[in-house]
């Protein structure tokens, strides 16, 4: 997996670079400006879930087994969490944009969109793993072509600029 | 030119009408939204799994109090797993500060009693069940090295409070 993740860095990284420059401008967050009204209700728990200061006042807990207990507890639950998104904006794509959509550039655009919701994130190598996590090694590069061109746009385009990148 | 004042309008149906009522009333001299989830927990009839409360019934019925104070548990809930782990912290001392209990005392409880299978709703979301269970933990540890470290102050708040 280590092996998987450094090549796959490797020719992914002009777009995690991009896609962390995006990240770090402090108007960039959609996962923020829009968890109040975003369509999908998993944005909230995002905040919280992938929100580094939660491992930072962990890591102050003095009990090593507590403290290794909640990293490892919070890490699986990252993972559920990137399950659940992955059914939940496949489903939302499903209804908003069945019509015009294989079901390969949906997964992607899922994929995609749920990438971008996880904002909070700060460093490159858990992007890599999340992508990872998210589409498979095998897509990272699609996904992440996608999103390089998609951060670029305001939100309500990136769907569609992470569903081009899919079918190219 | 003064700016419109905002007026808010008046709850319509009878259960936004319970609703204002519980959080005006009731939940507004419960300093703290843990202590109000607890609260709020400790109104559901354990023989019946419904919630209730003898003011909100007389005035609204039966069926509009147990709704209210359900909605309103399951949001207290939701905000308070949403919490960070230092915010669910500082709810933890507001509690033991605003229910007079001993911060050690509600720590050693708290680590060995399951308590949050009685605030949690039933049919709450997995992922912020557990992200609350998660967190309620480490804001015990932390809150018992705090303890630990500086005895003395926190002692020293509790009784000035």
């Amino acid at each position: 997996m280590t092996i998987e993740l450094l090549a796959f860095s490797g020719f992914a990284l002009p777009g995690l670079l991009a896609l962390l420059f995006w990240l770090r401008r402090p108007d960039a967050s959609p996962l923020e400006h829009s968890a109040a009204s975003s369509p999908f209700p998993l944005h909230r728990i995002a905040l919280r879930v992938f929100d580094p200061a939660d491992f930072s006042s962990a890591a102050r807990i003095t009990s090593k087994t507590v403290r290794a207990d909640f990293r490892a507890e919070r890490r699986r639950l990252s993972v559920q969490w990137c399950q659940r998104a992955r059914v939940e904006i496949n489903r939302w794509f499903a209804a908003h944009r069945a019509a015009a959509a294989s079901s390969d550039t949906a997964s992607l655009a899922a994929e995609g969109i749920a990438i971008l919701a996880l904002s909070r994130l700060h460093t490159t190598v858990f992007i890599v793993e999340v992508v990872a996590v998210l589409a498979g090694p095998q897509y990272v590069r699609s996904v992440v072509s996608g999103l390089e061109a998609a951060v670029a746009l305001p939100q309500s385009q990136a769907l569609s600029a992470v569903t081009d990148s899919g079918s190219r | 030119m003064r700016p419109a004042a905002a007026v808010s309008a008046p709850p319509r149906t009878p259960l936004d009408r319970a609703l204002a009522h519980l959080e005006n009333q009731t939940l507004q001299s419960i300093p703290s939204r843990l202590a109000q989830l607890v609260y709020l927990a400790t109104t559901r009839n354990v023989n019946t799994g419904r919630f209730e409360h003898f003011g909100l019934a007389t005035e609204f019925g039966d069926e509009t109090a147990h709704t209210a104070l359900e909605q309103c548990r399951d949001r207290t809930y939701q905000q308070l797993a949403l919490l960070p782990v230092s915010g669910m912290k500082e709810e933890l001392v507001a509690y033991c500060q605003a229910s007079a209990q001993d911060c050690r005392a509600v720590c050693a409880a708290w680590t060995d009693i399951p308590v949050h299978h009685l605030l949690a709703p039933q049919n709450c979301d997995p992922l912020v069940s557990r992200l609350f269970q998660i967190n309620l933990r480490a804001a015990i540890e932390l809150l018992r090295d705090d303890l630990a470290a500086q005895p003395l102050i926190l002692e020293r708040k509790e009784h000035e409070s």
